[in-house]
């Protein structure tokens, strides 16, 4: 991966701006020693020059210079143009004094709508220097040692260097370092790369800046000189052992073009001709600076970071968390049917080692399989390190239906800035699963079913002979018909009973004519005798034994009333009944009275015949 | 009139103390009880067909045997117990519970329940438990017959209840009589029939030589279609028909389970 930087000189051509344009001439110090560079900047405010002259910096040797649009500088990215900040323009001038005294520069001129504006004079007064910074002045004319050198040219500390810097150097286990790199360099970078990545040993690391976009540029003044600061690395530093830990330095390799103050400054055309970007007005103001593209390499300060380990009395639930962090949970479905599976989300957000957090262990029922989280994390990164939320899915397959209670889940970190254990519990879920068979009976299972069983024997008490008996088809098919038979036969035997008895008086109807005729026989023979009296007991017995028979009443009840009475119910004529009683009567008279020939046995006889023929 | 009141009475009388008085399977039943609970399910198996043996048909007693069976591993002997003990009763809810799990188990598969007006006539002439049912239909017969007797050699002016009453105990004695027949086919001509071996190939003709059709596993209910020499027409829960050898059924219409 290489990363491009361009730093060109250009100015921007717009007219008819409206602000109040100021132009300054400035320097950060008073007093400076011999042989010691320093910068003059002038800037130009609220306007933008078409034309900077520079003034005349005899007896300074210019042996820099940088001019910048914007706010401190323009930026080629890309091929588009990036300006930030104000409206200024800046043009920063590196001087080098060359004899002691007192000085003043003079005003330089921008031409800003056809105008020429002068800077104010500064003025600077030049002490006697010591020896090593003649020395470094030395080194800043790098012409001839480039040629001299090897492969890796040797580059001012002052020019160009790679800073590595860390938030804090004393941290607990697994507290986040934030380790930057920085470019400081007063010269061009046309381009760098990273040659060689530290091994981060015993630290979990975590790139935070993102290689595809371009490092961010500040300005930054150390003693007295302009740096453009290329925030080029940041990374998160995780450490996992204790101790005092160090980072090997980063190794950055870079091209850079320095303006080289010419030895001899009226070497013009010379100058002219070796100047790759003849269109950089500098070149024309100042034929003597060269630019000349070179291959360095960077080498970043070394760092060492003290790691404190953790406090003892880390609870059991403990999973490597250090920072700040909440935690949620949340189940996507609590109910399900057997073969689907509950998932079980739990939510770790905040800021800290999230990459490093461990699953924390899910205790669920027997009856469930669980598999190892799936982790779903969203991470931000910025300079102060990662923040964002870690998932763990938890992927829960029941095993047995029933409703079922899944129990909180503990996280234990451990909070740097409370420098103590922090335990937080996510809240209990109550799940249910259904059998798919009877979904609809299960829907509300107040039990916990463990295992299904059939259900215990019914004890029998005793068995009745009628379940017996009912199976028997012979018994059954004959406790119907037996009572059929049994009626049928006893309405047959009623019915003859009735018909008998029927015959019985019919008979006794058809009898009593001919028992009557049978005693008037009797009579008849008494009659010829003219025994009267024997006559007339043989009469009454012959009536009384015919209306006896005939109207079916013993002999015995018969007498004057009942014979009224039984005949009447026969619906027999009134008057008969009352003559046959009346003869009746008469006969008995007769036969109780004593004995009287002169009655006419013969009359009687044939009025008795009659009845009987008459059946009455 | 009274003679047959007597001998309804005596008939009963004699019943109650025979069933009373039969010590021999009462004690049968409690070494039955005590076998189960000892969990020697087999001998309490073998005490409790060998009252069903003698004749005593009983829901409980089907229930309980279906219970050993399952306890001796026997599934599809089970689900037949089962299966009987509802068609003598189906106000046995041990059985059904029972017969519910093993559906859920995935042990039994059921043929699907009838719909609509079947239902419907299924439920109310099954409303009444078989051996309730007969004696009801019984009285029930025998009082009909009374008034009818009655009726004819009573004189015109006293029948008018007893019109009423004949009209009422024939209604009665119809919805008796067509249950008790209707549950009587049920019970002992159940066409309804029980997978009994592991897994069975369904054939599409009878012979063990033709095409095999599906395989019906242990435990499935069927019902028969007809039958040819060793081999019955059989139609599964999931209205495939097709030919399986008797050996493989246990059918419902008999008193104990076995095949044709």
């Amino acid at each position: 991966m290489m990363k491009r930087i361009s730093f060109l000189f250009y100015f921007l051509l717009i007219f008819n701006s409206l602000f109040a344009q100021t132009f300054t001439a400035s320097t950060d110090f008073s007093s400076v020693p011999i042989n010691q560079s320093f910068d003059v900047v002038y800037e130009l405010k609220g306007a933008n020059s078409t034309r900077f002259v520079r003034p005349d910096f005899e007896p300074f040797r210019v042996i820099g210079q940088q001019s910048y649009t914007g706010g401190g500088m323009t930026v080629i990215i890309n091929n588009k143009v990036i300006n930030d900040g104000s409206n200024s323009q800046k043009w920063i001038f590196t001087l080098l004094p060359t004899k002691v005294g007192s000085f003043t520069i003079p005003p330089a001129k921008v031409l800003v709508d056809n105008k020429w504006i002068e800077s104010n004079s500064v003025t600077i007064k030049v002490t006697q220097a010591g020896s090593p910074s003649n020395n470094k002045s030395q080194a800043s004319k790098p012409n001839n040692q480039l040629n001299k050198s090897e492969n890796i040219p040797q580059v001012d500390d002052d020019e160009i260097f790679l800073k590595a810097e860390v938030n804090k150097s004393n941290v607990y286990l697994g507290e986040p370092v934030i380790l930057n790199y920085y470019i400081y360099t007063r010269v061009d970078v046309r381009q760098y790369g990273i040659n060689k990545t530290p091994s981060f040993k015993g630290f979990w690391s975590e790139n935070l800046l993102d290689n595809n976009t371009n490092a961010k540029t500040t300005e930054k003044t150390i003693n007295g000189k302009r740096y453009v600061v290329a925030h080029i690395r940041s990374i998160a530093l995780y450490p996992q052992e204790t101790g005092t830990l160090k980072v090997d330095p980063l190794e950055v390799e870079a091209i850079i073009v320095r303006p080289v103050a010419h030895r001899d400054p009226f070497d013009v055309f010379d100058d002219f001709f070796n100047d790759p970007f003849n269109f950089d007005p500098f070149s024309m103001l100042s034929p003597s600076l060269i630019t000349q593209p070179e291959k360095i390499t960077l080498k970043s300060n070394p760092i060492q970071i003290h790691v404190k380990p953790l406090p003892d009395g880390a609870p059991a639930s403990f999973s490597n968390a250090v920072g700040n962090f909440t935690v949620s949970a949340s189940l996507e479905n609590d109910r399900c049917f057997l073969g689907e599976n509950i998932v079980y989300n739990l939510l770790i957000s905040g800021k800290g080692n999230l990459p490093l957090i461990n699953p924390p262990q899910l205790q669920l029922p027997d009856n469930f399989q669980v598999f190892d989280p799936e982790i779903e994390d969203a991470f931000t990164k910025s300079n102060s390190g990662i923040s964002g939320t870690r998932t763990f899915k938890y992927i829960i397959n029941p095993l047995k239906a029933g409703s079922y209670t899944i129990p909180p889940i503990e996280f234990s970190f451990f909070s740097v800035t409370d420098g103590k254990y922090i335990t937080v519990k996510t809240p209990e879920f109550n799940i249910q699963v259904f059998d798919p068979g009877n979904a609809n009976k299960n829907s509300q299972v107040a039990i916990t079913n463990l295992k299904d069983d059939i259900q215990y024997i019914t004890p029998i008490k005793c068995l009745s002979i009628f379940d017996k008996l009912i199976f028997n088809k012979f018994f059954a098919i004959s406790l119907f018909i037996i009572p059929l038979i049994l009626i049928i036969l006893v309405s047959i035997f009623y019915r003859k009973r009735l018909k008998i008895l029927a015959d019985f008086t019919l008979q006794k109807q058809k009898k009593a004519d001919r028992e009557a005729r049978k005693r008037l026989k009797y009579a008849y023979k008494f009659m010829k005798e003219n025994n009267s009296k024997q006559f007339f007991e043989q009469l009454l017995s012959a009536l009384w034994q015919f209306i006896s028979d005939k109207y079916v009443i013993p002999l015995s009840k018969l007498n004057i009333d009942s014979a009224k009475e039984i005949m009447k119910e026969h619906n027999v004529d009134e008057s008969i009944i009352d003559e046959l009683l009346s003869f009746i009567k008469e006969c008995q008279m007769y036969a109780y009275a004593p004995t009287n020939s002169s009655v006419d046995l013969n009359y009687f006889y044939k009025r008795a015949f009659e009845f009987i023929r008459k059946k009455i | 009139m009274k003679k047959i009141i007597l001998t309804i009475l005596l008939i009963f009388i004699c019943g109650v103390i025979s069933s009373f008085a039969n010590k021999e399977t009462k004690a049968l039943l409690l070494k039955a009880d005590s076998a189960y609970k000892a969990q020697d399910f087999k001998t309490a198996y073998q005490l409790w067909e060998s009252l069903i043996n003698k004749g005593y048909i009983t829901d409980d007693l089907y229930y309980n045997m279906g219970n050993a069976s399952y306890r001796m591993g026997d599934i599809s002997t089970a689900i037949w117990f089962y299966k009987k003990a509802i068609l003598l009763s189906k106000y046995n809810n041990n059985a059904k519970d029972n017969l519910n799990l093993l559906v859920n188990k995935g042990y039994a598969q059921l043929l699907p329940q009838p719909m609509g007006f079947t239902a419907f006539a299924n439920n109310i002439l099954t409303a009444i438990p078989y051996n309730i049912l007969f004696w009801v239909t019984w009285s029930v017969f025998v009082l009909l017959s009374l008034f009818i007797f009655l009726f004819t050699f009573r004189k015109n002016s006293n029948r008018g209840h007893l019109f009423w009453l004949i009209v009422f105990s024939a209604i009665f004695f119809i919805y008796f009589f067509s249950s008790f027949i209707y549950q009587n086919i049920k019970i002992n001509n159940s066409k309804n029939a029980i997978i009994a071996t592991q897994s069975t190939n369904l054939r599409s003709s009878p012979d063990s030589l033709s095409i095999a059709i599906a395989i019906i596993n242990e435990g499935t209910e069927v019902k028969c279609i007809e039958s040819i020499g060793n081999w019955q027409k059989i139609l599964t829960p999931n209205q495939k028909t097709g030919w399986i050898p008797n050996n493989d059924l246990l059918m419902l219409k008999f008193h104990l389970p076995q095949s044709q």
